[in-house]
């Protein structure tokens, strides 16, 4: 394995308005490892998800992706990082394949054959995306990662919404980035979901590092007590 | 930024209900600012030039705005500004913005020669008015919609930033189409085209360069 860190956090800090929702957070992630960020509501999972996306920039202290700071040109980072947030990033009028050859025509690639096959969205290919379930939305961003397959993929509750088969599709994507040697930064409540998905665990409470060690030791009850 | 062309105009093909309540918008406008002159035909072929730019400023508020709505309803700027450049994001924006603003303008000029009897004079100058005073307004008007989205008054935002700055495009959009429509005796078009000509090119540039740092720093 590759051990140059991919993120690397050092005193970072993020101020909304005049509350400060990450505090000084350290911590390194290496290619090819994948980081599950546990803690509870509020607690900045979210908010560092979208720092280490580029696209909200630290308040204070130093943020490196792939080994460049993010205050000096964010275009190549961005080349290489996929977010899948709160937000689907659909257009609601476009179809599915509408939406898949918009994203391989910005990435300057060749639209592989049957993804949408694979995430079994092929029978509603040509539906605009406001007739989709929520469930139905996520698996077509799901598409969209699949497609991009950059090196730091980031996941902000990605089980939530999908049904029984759609985590399930969401947990054979993670692993198959994973196998890949991908970076994955997974973001969720429920972390018995994303613990076997994981090799390091970071547990987040007021937007600060109260635990970070192997997923495996992370437990519901410490995610509980980081709160109180 | 073919894709990106692409995909404003296949959004803008989509969602053609929109382009139509711009359009209606505009028309009722005349309507209502022709009822609102009287029947004197002097005073109303005068006022023609003015009144089709105000229909056109108000009803660009319109289209701007729904111009990001379809990027911030579920989030798809974020997608967009990860995979391509705020500049060429804006100017896919507003190149779509200008186009429909212009042809708007196109389409309400037959309204106009009706409702307030004018006398259309030197179309390809009126023409020519139309496409540079819309450009005029639509680099300004897309990045003030693009700041605007970032709020949660974006309606309220949009024509209180938009309206102030856009003033010396409408000006010189209002004096040109006045001579076009009612002949140009002192040679006075040039002047005032070369003076939109600068607000455009000044502001194409400007809004392009301000681009990254209001959609890329949210």
């Amino acid at each position: 394995m590759n051990l140059q860190p991919i993120i690397r956090a050092d005193g970072l800090c993020r101020r909304q308005g005049l509350r400060w929702v990450l505090v000084h957070l350290n911590f390194e992630l290496q290619t090819g490892e994948s980081l599950l960020l546990a803690g509870g509501n509020g607690a900045g999972k979210s908010t560092l998800l979208r720092l280490l996306s580029t696209l909200t920039p630290p308040s204070q202290g130093e943020l490196e992706l792939f080994g460049t700071s993010v205050k000096v040109n964010r275009r190549p980072q961005r080349n290489r990082i996929g977010l899948l947030g709160h937000t689907n990033q659909l257009y609601p009028e476009l179809t599915p394949s509408d939406h898949l050859q918009l994203w391989s025509r910005l990435a300057g690639m060749e639209l592989p054959k049957g993804l949408l096959d694979r995430v079994e969205l092929a029978d509603r290919a040509h539906d605009p995306a406001r007739t989709f379930s929520a469930g139905m939305c996520k698996r077509l961003a799901l598409a969209r990662l699949m497609l991009l397959n950059p090196d730091l993929i980031l996941l902000d509750e990605p089980f939530g919404q999908l049904d029984a088969q759609g985590v399930s599709l969401m947990q054979e994507a993670v692993e198959s980035w994973r196998a890949q040697g991908k970076t994955v930064v997974l973001a969720t409540h429920l972390i018995e979901r994303g613990k076997p998905l994981c090799d390091r665990a970071l547990l987040l409470a007021h937007g600060r590092l109260k635990w970070t060690g192997p997923a495996a030791e992370l437990s519901a009850s410490m995610v509980a007590g980081a709160d109180s | 930024m073919m894709a990106l062309l692409h995909k404003e105009f296949l959004l803008a093909w989509r969602g053609r209900a929109r382009v139509a309540a711009s359009l209606t918008f505009a028309a009722a406008t005349l309507l209502m600012f022709s009822f609102s002159a009287g029947a004197d035909g002097r005073l109303l072929q005068r006022l023609a030039p003015g009144f089709l730019w105000l229909a056109i400023l108000l009803a660009s508020t319109l289209t701007l705005q729904a111009s990001f709505d379809a990027e911030t309803q579920d989030g798809a700027l974020d997608g967009l500004i990860l995979s391509a450049s705020a500049a060429s994001i804006f100017y896919a924006k507003a190149l779509t913005n200008w186009l429909f603003l212009a042809a708007l303008g196109f389409v309400l000029l037959p309204l106009i020669a009706a409702l307030f009897d004018a006398q259309l004079g030197a179309l390809d100058r009126l023409m020519s008015v139309l496409l540079l005073g819309t450009a005029g307004l639509a680099a300004p008007g897309t990045l003030y919609a693009a700041l605007a989205g970032r709020s949660r008054a974006a309606g309220l935002m949009l024509p209180l930033l938009y309206f102030p700055l856009v003033i010396p495009a409408l000006v010189s959009s209002v004096k040109a189409s006045e001579l076009a429509f009612f002949g140009d005796p002192m040679n006075q078009w040039g002047g005032w085209m070369s003076l939109l000509l600068a607000f455009c090119l000044i502001f194409w540039s400007l809004c392009g360069a301000l681009s990254t740092a209001i959609l890329e720093d949210g």
